[in-house]
Order: C-alpha cells, then sequence, then structure tokens
C-alpha cells in the first residue's frame, strides 16, 4: 500500500502562535520549545517551506514585535549596524549604505521582488542561508560578523563562519540573530555586486559576484575579496583566486587568470559548465567594474 | 485553536475568529467577502494577492492574518472612495491596461504603494515596481502608460 | 474611416471598472450555500496498474460528504477530439491504470479545503509500477510499453452527436500511435527535382504552458429535485462544456446551465473539458450540495495541459532567385497520455500555415505519439507557433546562404489577394505583404541588417483563420429595446481578457445610434443566450461580431418601419441618431426609440421590438474540413501577422536582450483599435516568452518546474521597445472588415528573434527556448 505523497497540493499544518516582546523573551520561549519552534520574521522563505510541508513547527515565534532591532546605523568608527529586522528594502535604499557599502545596497535590491523585499528581514535572508541568496556574498567581502544572542551569552560570528550547508547555519535552537556589523572598509576601497539570473530579469540569481578591492598606491591592489552565491552549496569566498591579485598590479591578464582560478573554485551542482564558465566572466568584469571607479 | 483577531480594512475594523495559520489573503477573501486580492499561485511569486500593510506592498499569501492585526490594510477595494475612482483606477480604464483583470487588483496595489513613496517616477522605476506582478494578458505596455499618466493627475500635471 | 461612429474607436472596455474595483466575479470568487471542497488524489507513477484503493479510512473522516474513485465513474469518456475515427480517450478518475504523474486517481468532497487534503492523505492506493516511456521515438519502437492497447468509444460520439451520420469504430494503438495527418499537394519530388537549392533541418518545440493567471476551477451545484447542474468555471465557450458535462454525466445538455462570470485568461487552455470539472460535477451529484475544486499551481502545470511537443523535419527546395519549389514536413507530434488536440494540432499547424507561402509542391505528414507525460492542448495559435518557428527560421537560413535579403525572399513567396486555396479558400483581404513591409520599416530592416556584430534584426510570419466551421458552427444573437430606448443584447461569448464584451456593445451601438453605456450586455449564460460559436474557435470577432451586428441591423428595421408609418413616410426617408429615428433633412421630424416602443405596443400589435441575428462560421460549409488529410473549406478569411525582432546577444554569456518588437497585424478593422493593439502587445510579449524562457521540464515523467518561480513568463522589467502596427485591408466576410486578432501574432515572433540572433551573431538554434547555454553551444561550433 503506498500513500500518495501531496507534493502539488500548498497545505498548512497548525501551529501555536507567539509573539514575545524582547529579544530575551523570545529565546526563552525558543528554548522552551526547542526543536518545535521556528522564528517568523518576513516570512517570506519560512511560509514558503511550510505550505510545501518541507518544514511544520508547532510553534512560530514572530519577532517582529519586538522594538529597536530594525535599524540601520553608521560611524567611521564603528562601522555599519543593521538591526537584524531591517528590511531587505530599507537596506537597499539607504543612503548612507548606497554611499558607503553600495555593493550591499546593490546586492539586497537584486533580491525577490518589491514586496518580497518590503516583507523579508536582512536576519531572515541570512538565516534562511540558501545557496543563492546575494546579501550574503556582499556580507562576505565586507567581512560581516553576526552578533547572536541567547538567554545565557552573546556572541559576535563572522559571516563566513555562520553558514554550514544549504539551509543550515551555526545559530543555535534557542538564539536570535539580532545585529549585522560591518566594519568601515579601508580608504581606497570600493566594491559592486553583478549577477545573471535564471531565466528572467526577476529572477532567482544563477551566479551572483562580490568584489571589494582596496588599492594601494599607484593600481596595486592592496586586497581584494571575492564572494560567490548560487555556485557551490554555500556562498562562498574565492580564496584562492584573491591570492591571485592581493600584493599585485591590477591588469587585465591578471583579471582574467583570477576570474578563471575562481570559476575553478566553484562546485555547482545544475547548470554546471555554465555556472562556471559565468563565474569567470563576471568575476572579470566586476573586478574591471570595481577597478575603473576606483581610478 | 483559533482566535479573536482584530483587523483594519480599508478603514474599517473587523473582527474574526481565525487559527493562527490562516492567511490574510484568505482572510480577506474568505472571512470579509473582500475577493479583489487574488490566489493565482499560493506561494508568492505572481503578485495577485499583493496589498498595502501600513502602505508597504506585501504578498498577501504570505501574511499570516494574525501578523496583520495592528497594521493598516488597504485593498483594491479601498481605493475608490464616494464612487469616485482613484486615479490610478481610472487611468487603468482610460488606458486599456485591463484584460482579463485577474492581476489587476495587485497591479494596483503595488502602482499604489510606488506612487505614494516616488509621485514622479521615471519608466525605469515603474517597470521595477512592478517587477513583482506578473501578467499574462496585456504585454504590460498600457499598464506601464496608465501608472505613467496617473502619476501626471496626481501632480496637477495635464 | 470615420463614417463609424462607435466602432473603430478606442471605446473604453465595458467590464473596466468592475475590474479595476475588485467587484469582477471570477470563478475562484464563487461561494454558495453549503458549498464543498474537492481535492483530487493523484498518481505519482508515469505509469503503473491500480491494484487496489481503499477510502474507508478517508470517508469516516468527521467533513467528508464523499469520495471516489475509477470505479465510480467508470466508462465515463471525454476529449479535445471524439471522431469516428478518434474515440475519445480520456476520463475524470484512473480505470485499470495510471498513465502520467498527475493523473488523478481518487477525489473527495469535504465541507472545507484543509479536511479535503487530511482526506486525501487517508486514502491508500497500491500501485504496480509499470514501464514507462518519455521519448515519442523510443514509444513507437516494437516492445516499446503499450499506453493504450484499443480505445473503445461510447455509444455516439461528438460528430455523431452533430451530424454526422458515422459511426464510431474501436480504435487500435500500434507502435503507441495516436493520429497521424498527411496531406499533399503537387508531386515534391518534381518540385526538389526543379530545385537549384535544398535545405534540410530538424527543429524542436518543447511543451510550453498557458500560464493563465486564474488558475483552472468550477463551481459545479447540482439540484436533485429538477436534475439540473449549474456551473461556474473558467472556460472559452459553453456549448461545448455543457456537451461534455452533459454527456459524461449523463444529463440532457439543456438541463447544464453554464453561469457567467468573467475568466481570468484563457489562451486556449480551458476549452477542452478536464478531469476536475466532471469531477465536480459528479461528487454535486452525488453528494446534492455545491462542489467547488480551484486547481493548485502545481496542478494547472502538471495536470491540466501544455501546448504540443512538436518535433519537425523541413526540407525545402528553391530556386537560385529564392522561389519556392517544393517543401517537405514531417512532424512527430509528443502527444503525452492522452490524444488531446493532437491530430487538430497537426491538421491546423498546416493550415494556419498554408495562405503565407504559395508551395506549389507540399508533402506534409505528421504523428502523434502518447508517451507517458502530460497530455497537449491547445495554446493561443494552436500548431502555429512551432511551424513558424521551423519554416521562418528556414527561410531565413536559405535566404542568407543564397545572398538572398530574406524580407525579398519572403515577399516573392507570398500568394496575392483573390487567390483560391488548395482547399477552396479565397483570399478576399491580404494584407502579409502590408505587414512585412510595415515591420521591415519599424526595425529599420535596411539600415541594421547584415552587421553581424552582435547586434541584429530578424522578421517572422503568421497567419491564422477568422473562424472554422466546428461545431456549433454558428453564432447567434438577441436584441430587445428596452423601455427607455436602450438595448439589452443577448450572446454567448465568454469574456476571458480579449475585449468580447466590448466589441459587441460597440457593434450594437454603432447600429442602433446608440453609445455603449446604452448597451446592456448579458452573456455568457447558456440559459439566457442563445446557442453560440462561443470563443475558441478564432471568430469572436468575424463570426460573433456578425451575428451581433444582424441582430441590430434587424431591430433597425423594425425601429425604421415603426417610426415609417408613426411619421408617415417611407422607411428610405428616414435615419438613425442618438436614440432617436429622424427624417433626413427634416429634424425636427423626429421620435425617440421609447416613444417608437410605446407605438409599437400601444397602436399596433403589442411588438416590443426583438431583433435576431445569426451567421455560420463558414457559410457553404455543413462540417469540419478533414483534419487527418487537410482537405476542405476552412474559414472565410484569413488573418495575417509579421513580426520584427531587434536583438543584441552578450557573446560571452549568452544572453539575449530583445531591444525591440514590432508587430504588425492585418485583423481587417480594427473594431477597437485599443483592443487591437492590446491583442498585438500581449502576443509580442508572450511571443518572447516562447522564444528565450518557457519550457515545461519533464523529466522521467515529472513536470520539475510546476511553480511560477521556477517557470518564468515575462515580467515588466523583460519588456523591450514595442511597435504594433494594425493594416486594415477590410475584408468583405467580416462585419466592418474585422477578421481575427488575438491569437496568430503570437506565432510570428519566435523566428523574428531567432532569425535576429542568427543575424546578430552567426550562429543558428534550432530548438526553443533559446537560452544562453544553446548560444555559447552555437557560438562554439561556429568557431570549429
Amino acid at each position: 500500500m503506498t500513500t500518495s505523497n501531496l507534493d502539488y497540493l500548498p497545505a498548512l499544518s497548525g501551529f501555536d502562535y507567539l509573539a514575545p516582546k524582547t529579544v530575551k523573551e523570545a529565546c526563552s520561549l525558543l528554548s522552551k520549545y526547542e526543536g518545535k519552534a521556528k522564528v517568523i520574521a518576513g516570512g517570506t522563505d519560512l511560509l514558503v517551506s511550510m505550505k510545501k510541508q518541507q518544514i511544520s513547527p508547532q510553534y512560530l515565534v514572530n519577532i517582529k514585535g519586538i522594538p529597536r532591532l530594525e535599524y540601520i546605523k553608521y560611524t567611521q568608527k564603528d562601522g555599519l549596524k543593521i538591526g537584524a529586522l531591517a528590511t531587505l528594502q530599507s537596506i537597499a535604499s539607504s543612503p548612507i549604505i548606497k554611499e558607503k557599502f553600495g555593493l550591499l545596497s546593490t546586492a539586497c535590491n537584486k533580491i525577490g521582488t518589491p514586496q518580497v523585499r518590503n516583507m523579508g528581514t536582512i536576519g531572515g535572508n541570512i538565516c534562511n542561508a540558501g545557496p543563492s541568496q546575494d546579501s550574503i556574498p556582499a556580507l562576505l567581502v565586507l567581512d560581516a560578523n553576526l552578533k547572536l544572542v541567547s538567554l545565557k551569552a552573546e556572541r559576535v560570528v563572522p559571516v563566513d563562519k555562520f553558514l554550514i550547508a544549504p539551509f543550515q547555519t551555526a545559530l543555535k535552537e534557542a538564539e536570535l540573530l539580532t545585529e549585522i556589523q560591518i566594519p568601515t572598509p579601508p580608504p581606497k576601497s570600493d566594491g559592486c555586486y553583478q549577477w545573471l539570473t535564471k531565466i528572467t530579469e526577476a529572477d532567482e540569481t544563477l551566479v551572483g559576484v562580490a568584489i571589494l578591492v582596496t588599492l594601494d598606491t599607484g593600481s596595486i591592489c592592496k586586497d581584494v575579496k571575492i564572494g560567490l552565491c548560487s555556485v557551490a552549496p554555500t556562498p562562498m569566498r574565492a580564496r584562492k583566486a584573491e591570492e591571485v591579485i592581493r600584493g599585485k598590479k591590477l591588469e587585465s591578464k591578471l583579471i582574467e587568470q583570477a576570474a578563471q582560478v575562481a570559476a575553478e573554485e566553484t562546485r555547482p551542482r545544475s547548470r554546471a559548465d555554465y555556472r562556471r564558465q559565468m563565474t569567470s566572466v563576471l568575476v572579470k568584469r566586476a573586478i574591471n567594474e570595481v577597478w575603473q571607479k576606483i581610478k | 485553536m483559533k482566535q479573536f483577531i482584530k483587523l483594519r480594512v480599508n478603514g474599517e475594523s473587523y473582527e474574526v475568529q481565525v487559527e493562527p495559520k490562516r492567511l490574510l489573503l484568505d482572510v480577506l477573501r474568505d472571512n470579509l467577502g473582500l475577493t479583489g486580492a487574488k490566489k493565482a499561485c499560493d506561494f508568492g511569486n505572481c503578485g495577485s494577492c499583493t496589498v498595502l500593510m501600513d502602505g508597504k506592498p506585501v504578498l498577501s499569501c504570505l501574511v499570516l492574518a494574525i501578523e496583520a492585526q495592528d497594521k493598516d490594510i488597504l485593498t483594491v477595494e479601498g481605493l475608490a472612495k464616494n464612487g469616485q475612482l482613484h486615479p490610478l483606477q481610472q487611468a487603468f480604464v482610460d488606458h486599456g491596461a485591463i484584460q482579463c483583470g485577474f492581476c489587476t487588483p495587485g497591479m494596483l496595489m503595488s502602482a499604489k504603494a510606488l506612487l505614494d513613496e516616488n509621485p514622479k517616477p521615471t519608466q525605469a522605476e515603474i517597470k521595477e515596481a512592478l517587477s513583482g506582478n506578473l501578467c499574462r494578458c496585456t504585454g504590460y505596455a498600457k499598464i506601464i502608460k496608465a501608472v505613467e499618466a496617473a502619476a501626471q493627475k496626481m501632480q496637477g500635471v495635464n | 474611416m470615420t463614417k463609424y461612429s462607435v466602432v473603430g474607436k478606442p471605446v473604453l472596455r465595458v467590464d473596466a471598472k468592475s475590474k479595476v474595483t475588485g467587484g469582477a466575479k471570477y470563478t475562484t470568487d464563487i461561494v454558495l450555500p453549503r458549498m464543498l471542497h474537492g481535492k483530487i488524489l493523484r498518481s505519482p507513477h508515469p505509469h503503473a496498474k491500480i491494484i487496489n484503493i481503499d477510502t474507508s479510512r478517508a470517508e469516516k473522516l468527521p467533513g467528508v460528504e464523499a469520495v471516489i474513485t475509477g470505479k465510480d465513474t467508470a466508462g465515463i469518456r471525454f476529449g479535445f477530439v471524439d471522431t469516428p475515427r478518434y474515440p475519445a480517450d480520456e476520463c475524470p478518475l484512473a480505470e485499470d491504470k495510471v498513465c502520467y504523474i498527475g493523473e488523478g486517481v481518487a477525489a473527495v468532497a469535504a465541507i472545507d479545503e484543509d479536511i479535503a487534503i487530511e482526506a486525501l492523505k487517508l486514502i491508500e492506493v497500491e500501485y504496480e509500477p509499470l514501464p514507462a516511456v518519455f521519448d515519442p521515438e523510443e514509444a513507437m519502437k516494437d516492445g516499446a510499453p503499450k499506453i493504450h492497447e484499443v480505445i473503445m468509444p461510447a455509444a455516439t460520439c461528438a460528430w455523431e452527436d452533430w451530424g454526422v451520420p458515422r459511426k464510431a469504430r474501436p480504435l487500435e494503438i500500434v507502435n503507441n500511435i495516436a493520429t497521424t495527418f498527411n496531406v499533399s499537394h503537387g508531386d515534391v519530388e518534381q518540385g526538389f527535382g526543379e530545385s537549384d537549392y535544398i535545405r534540410e533541418n530538424k527543429f524542436f518545440i518543447p511543451a510550453n504552458a498557458h500560464v493563465c493567471l486564474e488558475p483552472h476551477d468550477i463551481v459545479a451545484s447540482y439540484d436533485p429535485f429538477y436534475q439540473k447542474l449549474d456551473v461556474w468555471l473558467g472556460h472559452m465557450g459553453y456549448e461545448i462544456k455543457r456537451y461534455w458535462l452533459a454527456k459524461t454525466l449523463g444529463l440532457p445538455i439543456t438541463k447544464v446551465r453554464t453561469h457567467n462570470v468573467y475568466v481570468g485568461g484563457a489562451f486556449g487552455g480551458k476549452v477542452t473539458t478536464f478531469p476536475h470539472e466532471v469531477i465536480a460535477g459528479f461528487l454535486s451529484m452525488k453528494t446534492g450540495r455545491p462542489v467547488k475544486i480551484v486547481l493548485s499551481r502545481h496542478e494547472v502545470f502538471a495536470a491540466t495541459c501544455s501546448d504540443h511537443r512538436i518535433a519537425m523535419e523541413v526540407k525545402t527546395g528553391v530556386k537560385r532567385d529564392g522561389t519556392i519549389m517544393a517543401q517537405e514536413i514531417k512532424m512527430i507530434n509528443d502527444c503525452g497520455a492522452y490524444r488531446g488536440s493532437s491530430p487538430v494540432v497537426m491538421f491546423l499547424s498546416y493550415s494556419y500555415s498554408k495562405p503565407i507561402y504559395n508551395v506549389p509542391n507540399i508533402k506534409y505528414g505528421g504523428k502523434g505519439v502518447y508517451t507517458n507525460k502530460l497530455l497537449g492542448n491547445p495554446k493561443r495559435g494552436h500548431g502555429l507557433n512551432q511551424i513558424r518557428f521551423a519554416l521562418d527560421s528556414q527561410i531565413d537560413m536559405i535566404a542568407n546562404e543564397l545572398g538572398i535579403d530574406t524580407v525579398e525572399m519572403m515577399l516573392k513567396n507570398l500568394y496575392k489577394q483573390g487567390d483560391v486555396l488548395p482547399n477552396g479558400d479565397i483570399l478576399y483581404t491580404y494584407g502579409l505583404p502590408e505587414c512585412i513591409r510595415k515591420v521591415a520599416e519599424a526595425i529599420d530592416w535596411t539600415n541594421k541588417r547584415g552587421k553581424h556584430n552582435g547586434h541584429g534584426v530578424g522578421i517572422g510570419l503568421g497567419a491564422g483563420d477568422s473562424g472554422l466551421p466546428y461545431w456549433p458552427f454558428a453564432a447567434s444573437a438577441i436584441i430587445r429595446l428596452n423601455h427607455d430606448g436602450t438595448a439589452t443584447l443577448y450572446n454567448g461569448a465568454v469574456e476571458f481578457g480579449q475585449g468580447s464584451d466590448t466589441i459587441l456593445c460597440q457593434i450594437v451601438a454603432e447600429e442602433l445610434g446608440l453609445k455603449t453605456d446604452d448597451v446592456t450586455l448579458i452573456s455568457n449564460d447558456s440559459e439566457l443566450c442563445p446557442m453560440d460559436y462561443n470563443n475558441w474557435l478564432s471568430g469572436g470577432a468575424k463570426v460573433t461580431g456578425e451575428a451581433v451586428r444582424r441582430a441590430a441591423i434587424d431591430v433597425r428595421k423594425q425601429l425604421i418601419e415603426c417610426a415609417a408609418m408613426a411619421l408617415e413616410t417611407k422607411a428610405e426617408n428616414l435615419e438613425i441618431k442618438n436614440r432617436h429615428v429622424y427624417v433626413k433633412g427634416e429634424p425636427e421630424k423626429k421620435m425617440a426609440f421609447d416613444e417608437i416602443v410605446r407605438y409599437s405596443i400601444q397602436k399596433r400589435h403589442g411588438d416590443c421590438i426583438i431583433g435576431k441575428g445569426f451567421v455560420k462560421a463558414v457559410d457553404e460549409v455543413e462540417f469540419y474540413p478533414s483534419i487527418s488529410k487537410g482537405t476542405g473549406r476552412f474559414t472565410e478569411a484569413y488573418a495575417f501577422s509579421a513580426a520584427a525582432a531587434e536583438v543584441e546577444v552578450d557573446q560571452e554569456t549568452g544572453r539575449v536582450k530583445v531591444l525591440k518588437l514590432a508587430v504588425a497585424d492585418d485583423c481587417g478593422f480594427d473594431i477597437n483599435p485599443v483592443n487591437v493593439e492590446g491583442q498585438l502587445e500581449s502576443q509580442a510579449i508572450m511571443g518572447l516568452g516562447d522564444t528565450l524562457f518557457e519550457e515545461v521540464l519533464i523529466e522521467n515523467g515529472k513536470t520539475v518546474n510546476p511553480t511560477l518561480a521556477d517557470y518564468k513568463i515575462p515580467g515588466t522589467v523583460d519588456m523591450p521597445e514595442l511597435e504594433t502596427i494594425s493594416v486594415q485591408t477590410v475584408d468583405p466576410k467580416g462585419p466592418y472588415g474585422a477578421k481575427e486578432v488575438g491569437e496568430f501574432a503570437r506565432g510570428s515572433v519566435p523566428p523574428a528573434i531567432a532569425n535576429a540572433i542568427f543575424d546578430a551573431i552567426g550562429a543558428r538554434i534550432y530548438s526553443l527556448p533559446i537560452t544562453p547555454e544553446k548560444i555559447l553551444e552555437a557560438l562554439k561550433g561556429k568557431k570549429k
């Protein structure tokens, strides 16, 4: 006897709904219902997974009612601090982020559609940890850190240590991501985010490339960071490719070489050949774009 | 377990008894009889369910009704006032921007959110604002024209 | 065209206000008292015997009112095609076996959707998987799994019910061949012999989806006391839906009423009868309560129908100067688990394209092959899309190789106005040359063609009928005058976005000197409206429009006769304007319509003035042409289109950016110019999707992209610059000269884009959609 699979019918299983008013309360609930609860913020990823019956939490903990978790603050000294509940739209349109961390604004503006950007939060985007999420490569090259809070402790984890596997993060059960911390990039730095979509223009990212270049005197590349999404199980830094350029004088052949190395570092699953090829093309184009901007 | 929740929709207060899992789209359509917002995909991919929540366009098929408490919700039924069409609605009518009409409510809400925030959008900005609303009938051209016309009308330009 | 006051004008849509205010009702919005919700349990196997289905646990679930399986619906058959040669092969729920992933095996009606879904989970089905076949070439081999063995006809087939005195025969299926189509004129061997240059190519067009925004849905409400079924559903014609619902559910057709609702898009994908519709009716009859079934988007993608998968081999022989001498086309239509519209799509591929190139020697053969996949049905153009991509790509190749300009070669080979086609159809109007010239000009052909620098332009052509002689064969309309002199029109047209409601009101207003606001439309209700042609046979403007025009003329004649009597003058001396009848040249001598009606009722015989009109789709034809042999009159008027595209290709990424699409259409006369623009813009964007984005991906029988996240249709940010051009040839057969518009421009777009890509990069892609990977592959191949 086989009971058929109903993957063609969206349906939500029942759950209890909790709406804590403080971070402490939220952590306490997550601890109490460990293994049975999920945090809901924007809901655009979570409810989709739940409708597909991929997950069926018994408790939904809505953290949007927690005040003072939605902010964008910048000082030269402390850098950029973004509250986890800041919507993707607010980051995309923030004047300070556009000015000083432009690639993050570009990346967040790419995510989803206007509706999704108004509903979705940066915290939700990071914790969902999908392989093709545009915000992550930008956060990787910006050396972002994540503040994670639990009942007992607070810890700060760099983004690249936070992503473990597709849709799997280092977030503990009763922990909440509360803040994203991004240091001010060094002087003579600039970056960009370039991408190709899967099919149409407003579509999931097929290959996403974030670049941050810091120049020394002349065209010597003091530092370069290359962040990629959608070409490996998790978004990644193309560290070998970075080594090719770091410390050297920027010029076309070198950039092409680095782009090629970046492509070889990828581990794409579907449309693999095309993704690898496009990684090379986009890394080349993106580094060139940044180089032209800084010149 | 059903709960009583209060919703403020188009300026009116409603009290409904719903399970936490009920989505705003279904409550609007089934409990409140506001069938303007449409369910065309149920996964947030088409924009037909778009309503405004505190002025921002959201996909009501991915918003729990219970989350929508204490928010101002605007649906297409709330655009016209005293039998007078909103300039956006009139512009859609005047410019032939409607064919089957299934995407129209969602389009109007996304367009309203745009014009409320950016009264003088460029054509590219209009296309971007409507990029989450799919239409299979019109090819979009007259929808874009209608939004441009409505923006001008609302600015007082003729 | 200033001789008309209402037609030919950009009158505002009569349904616009209800659609912008959220008041417009679609089937998804219909709620009836005590309504139940239906859900369907679907097969996870592409091919399997059903050993046993245990519904006992589902039946016991509180809130479940009925559970049915193929045992309950055994013997019920329906299909898009049901002829003596091809008896209907579809059933509402699988009986002995399932033939594709998604085929329904059981259905539940419950008090709410959640309970219905819970009930499905409690139904236990034991399957014995059978070997499945997914490739049509494999399916035709000896020893391949047999999907159908013998298709047994019902007591009568549809054609018999519609008056063809031929009994249906059992159809034995050999090598999974579902249908065949063969037509030829002249002698292709001789034609090839006389050719200076011959080209042979293979093309492949995959299945793609309609993606109507409103999912397929139905509310069926059976009254056991009057034995009457009321339905609300998304459709394109109530006659065909009533016919099948009546037949499958064992009711007289007059006891099946389809109610008026708006339809959220159709594009051909809502014509045929679907299993869930028969199931809803069946469940309603079983429970005595209304049953609503709304399919999920996944079900729409994977379990309704798609456009047809066609593999085509085209061999064309030409003279050195580009004159086409002979053409041989072989088609394999991978029709999926059921026949769908397979024989029709192959016939129409030929018939729609016939009036384009005047090829003296043609041999055209096609086979429809069963595979364990989703079946195919009409999609906007129904066969034109696939063949135009192939034929116009090849014409472009030949022209390039012979050093001839493609536009010149196309123009050289066209028919001419007045020509008679091999089947007897006369080309009374033929705006195709003008369509071609106008789009070539719009795309700046002479300056942009032949640069080969990543930037290119291309052209494609389309054509199709304006109504064919298929049941119900004719349209009819009734118009009554109201007390205040306004008019009410009764006609069976269904409004699914194409603007039918509006143009019909325009026509009545034109003939009666009214404004469109003065016309009340009662449409799309099978009980209130007379027998009708409906809107799936490309005749909404030319056939239905003409019936409405004749009804209005009948009313006008009665008004004038009556006024002539009252004003004591001759009918020739009278004219109509602004709801009045005037004596020409004496504007004070007039009568308002309401006065005339009163006169007619009180001073004459009580006639409140009712008009009627009717017209056949094809006057001299009694029945449909032969779909297997392509002989017989087809239509009174062909519409024509041409599309030109300008593209830019990024040769590193393979991405194609369509900079501009120009579409020209000869639809005879624009009853509503804004409507016509809307149809052309619509088809331009749909064609863009066909060419670059859309494909229903099926792996081992499973649809792997059944969501709007994975199957992408064009959005606002994909739009090229659009230019639409209406070429008006004023056809003598259509109302005010109108022909079809809305369906056949779509097919001209893929070849335009494909040819533009070739012009840009010198590499040819032979299958749709043209993806970046295919472009890079083609560029690599070019380098070798």
